[in-house]
C-alpha cells in the first residue's frame, strides 16, 4: 500500500514538473515582467469592452481606485484567461480613464469654488 | 521776525514729511503682511498637495495590494406549494492580497442563513496564484471548477442575470462546483484568434450512494472540492476556449479520473468497506455571444460515473446531464434588462429531473446593484419539488 502511494506521489510530482516546465518552455520567460509596466491604452479600451461584456455589464472605471483596479484585473486575468499584456493594457486604459475623470472633477470643483467666490465679492 | 517765520515753515515741512513717511510705512507694512499671508497659504496648499500626491503614489505603486470585493443578495421566493417567504440570501466576500505581478492570494467565503436561522459559512475557494509569465499562471488550492463557464464566471448573483442557477449547475448537479488541487491557466493568441485555457489535476469528487429496495445505487456526485482523495487516483481535466470572432467565444471541457463512494444518503456511512474506484468522466461545451444589445449564451455538461463490483456499495454506473441556453437584452444604458432561459436537467433520479423556462426582468440601480424579478415555469415529476413553478424577487449588490 505504502509502495503504491509513493509511486502515485512520484507520478504526481512528475506530472507537475512536466506540466509547468513544458508550458514555461513553450511560452518563453519563466519570470514575470517588472511591475507596474504601462500598457497600451487604445488596445486596453478594446480588450476591456470585448472581454468584460462577455460575462457582465461594464463597470464604470471610477467605481474603484487605481490600485483596486490592479488587483481586480489580476483576478479577472485568471477568470477570463487574459494574457499579461492584455491585463496591463486594460489597467492602463482604466487608470487613464480614472485620471481624466478625476481631472474633470477637480476642474469642475475649481470652477464652482471660483464662481462662489465671485458671487461673494 | 523773518527768522521766526523760516523756523515755523521748516517745522511744518518737517512735520508733514514725518507724517507722510509714517503713513507710507504703514501702508507698506500692510501690503507686506498681506503678501506674507498669501505666501503662507500657498505653501500650506503645496504641502497638502504634496502629501496627497505622495499618498496617492503609495496606493498606486505599493508592492503589496489588498482588495476586498464580493457580492450579496436578499430574496423573496413564492412557490406553488409554500407561502411566499423572505430569504437572507448570501453574503460572499472575496479577499485579494497581491504582491506585485508575481503572486496573488484570493479567497471567497459563502455565508448563508438556512431555514432554521442557523448561519452557514463555506469556503467557496482559496487559492494562491503565481503568475509565471504573460501566458501561464499556476493556481493552487481550492478553486472553482474550470469545467464550462457558469460555475467559474457566472454564478455570482450580480452577474447571473436570473435569480436562480440553471438546474444541474448548482450543488449536487451535473456540473462540478469546485475542486482541490492545482491548475495552470491563462490565454495566448493564435494569429488573430484569442484563446484561453485551464488544465488541472485534483482530488476529484466523491460519491454518495443510497439504499433502495435492498440494493445500493448511486445518489449523487459530491463535486464541491474535498480535501481528501479516498482512491488516491487524481482527476485530470480542463477547458479550452477560443474567440472565433471578437464577441463570440466557444469552449470545450473534459475531465477524467476515478471516484469512490464514501457516503450513504440517510444511512450509516461507516458500514462502507473496500469500495472500488469507478471511472469518472465529464464532458462539456459552452458558448457566449454578444451582438449589439443582445447577449446569448449556452452550456452543456455531462457527468458519467462507471460501475463497480467491489465494496459494500457496489452498483451500476449513472449519468447526470444538463444544458441551458439564455438570451438577454438591454438597450444601451437603459436601466431595464430582459432575460429568458431554457434548461433541461436529467439525473438517475426521476424526481430530480427538470425542464425549466425562466423569464426575468431586471432593474439596474447601478451596474452592480440590481433588483431581479424571475418567474420559473418548471416541469418535473408530478407532485415533486422539481415540478413547482416559482416566483423570485432578488436584490443583489456586487462590490
Amino acid at each position: 500500500m505504502t509502495n503504491r502511494k509513493s509511486k502515485l506521489t512520484a507520478k504526481m510530482v512528475l506530472r507537475v514538473v512536466v506540466l509547468v516546465s513544458g508550458a514555461t518552455w513553450a511560452f518563453g520567460s519563466a519570470f514575470a515582467v517588472d511591475y507596474p509596466e504601462p500598457g497600451d491604452i487604445t488596445a486596453g479600451a478594446q480588450a476591456w469592452v470585448e472581454n468584460c461584456t462577455h460575462c457582465h455589464n461594464l463597470r464604470n472605471p471610477n467605481e474603484l481606485r487605481d490600485d483596486q483596479w490592479i488587483t481586480s484585473m489580476f483576478h479577472m486575468r485568471l477568470k477570463a484567461g487574459l494574457t499579461g499584456k492584455e491585463t496591463r493594457d486594460i489597467i492602463s486604459f482604466i487608470q487613464a480613464a480614472n485620471a481624466t475623470a478625476a481631472q474633470e472633477r477637480i476642474r469642475e470643483e475649481a470652477e464652482a469654488a471660483s464662481a462662489a467666490q465671485q458671487s461673494e465679492e | 521776525m523773518k527768522s521766526k517765520i523760516v523756523v515755523q515753515v521748516a517745522s511744518v515741512v518737517i512735520l508733514n514729511l514725518f507724517v507722510a513717511h509714517t503713513l507710507f510705512a504703514a501702508e507698506s507694512l500692510e501690503e507686506l503682511n498681506s503678501e506674507l499671508e498669501a505666501l503662507k497659504s500657498q505653501i500650506d496648499k503645496l504641502q497638502s498637495e504634496s502629501v496627497r500626491n505622495r499618498e496617492a503614489a503609495e496606493w498606486r505603486y505599493s508592492d503589496s495590494l489588498v482588495h476586498l470585493s464580493g457580492y450579496a443578495d436578499v430574496n423573496y421566493i413564492d412557490s406553488e406549494s409554500a407561502d411566499g417567504q423572505f430569504a437572507a440570501g448570501k453574503f460572499a466576500p472575496i479577499f485579494h492580497y497581491q504582491f506585485r505581478d508575481l503572486v496573488m492570494l484570493e479567497s471567497e467565503l459563502e455565508i448563508e442563513v438556512d431555514e432554521d436561522g442557523e448561519t452557514e459559512v463555506k469556503l467557496e475557494y482559496l487559492s494562491i496564484d503565481a503568475f509565471i509569465n504573460d501566458y501561464i499562471a499556476l493556481v493552487a488550492g481550492k478553486f472553482l471548477s474550470p469545467i464550462g463557464q457558469f460555475r467559474q464566471n457566472l454564478h455570482p448573483s450580480w452577474i447571473n442575470k436570473l435569480a436562480s442557477a440553471p438546474p444541474g449547475f448548482g450543488h449536487d448537479g451535473a456540473a462540478p462546483v469546485a475542486d482541490v488541487g492545482f491548475q495552470l491557466r491563462g490565454g495566448f493568441p493564435i494569429g488573430s484568434t484569442r484563446t484561453n485555457y485551464a488544465l488541472y489535476v485534483s482530488n476529484g469528487p466523491t460519491l454518495k450512494a443510497e439504499l433502495e429496495d435492498g440494493e445500493f445505487e448511486l445518489d449523487g456526485v459530491e463535486a464541491e472540492g474535498a480535501s481528501s482523495d479516498a482512491d488516491g487516483d487524481k482527476v485530470i481535466g480542463g477547458r479550452f476556449g477560443f474567440h472565433v470572432i471578437p464577441h463570440l467565444e466557444i469552449g470545450f471541457s473534459l475531465a477524467s479520473g476515478k471516484v469512490t463512494v464514501n457516503e450513504v444518503e440517510d444511512g450509516d456511512s461507516s458500514l462502507l468497506s473496500g469500495e472500488g474506484a469507478r471511472d469518472y468522466d465529464v464532458r462539456g461545451a459552452d458558448f457566449g455571444y454578444q451582438i449589439g444589445n443582445l447577449n446569448f449564451r449556452g452550456e452543456y455538461v455531462e457527468t458519467e460515473v462507471g460501475a463497480t463490483s467491489q465494496g459494500v456499495a457496489a452498483s451500476e454506473g449513472a449519468t447526470w446531464e444538463t444544458w441551458y441556453t439564455q438570451a438577454s437584452y438591454r438597450r444601451g444604458q437603459s436601466k431595464l434588462e430582459y432575460v429568458a432561459r431554457f434548461s433541461d436537467f436529467d439525473s438517475p433520479h426521476n424526481s430530480r429531473d427538470q425542464e425549466q423556462w425562466a423569464l426575468g426582468i431586471n432593474y439596474l440601480f447601478t451596474i452592480s446593484a440590481i433588483v431581479k424579478l424571475t418567474y420559473e415555469l418548471n416541469d418535473g415529476e408530478q407532485d415533486s419539488e422539481a415540478d413547482e413553478d416559482r416566483l423570485m424577487l432578488q436584490l443583489t449588490y456586487g462590490f
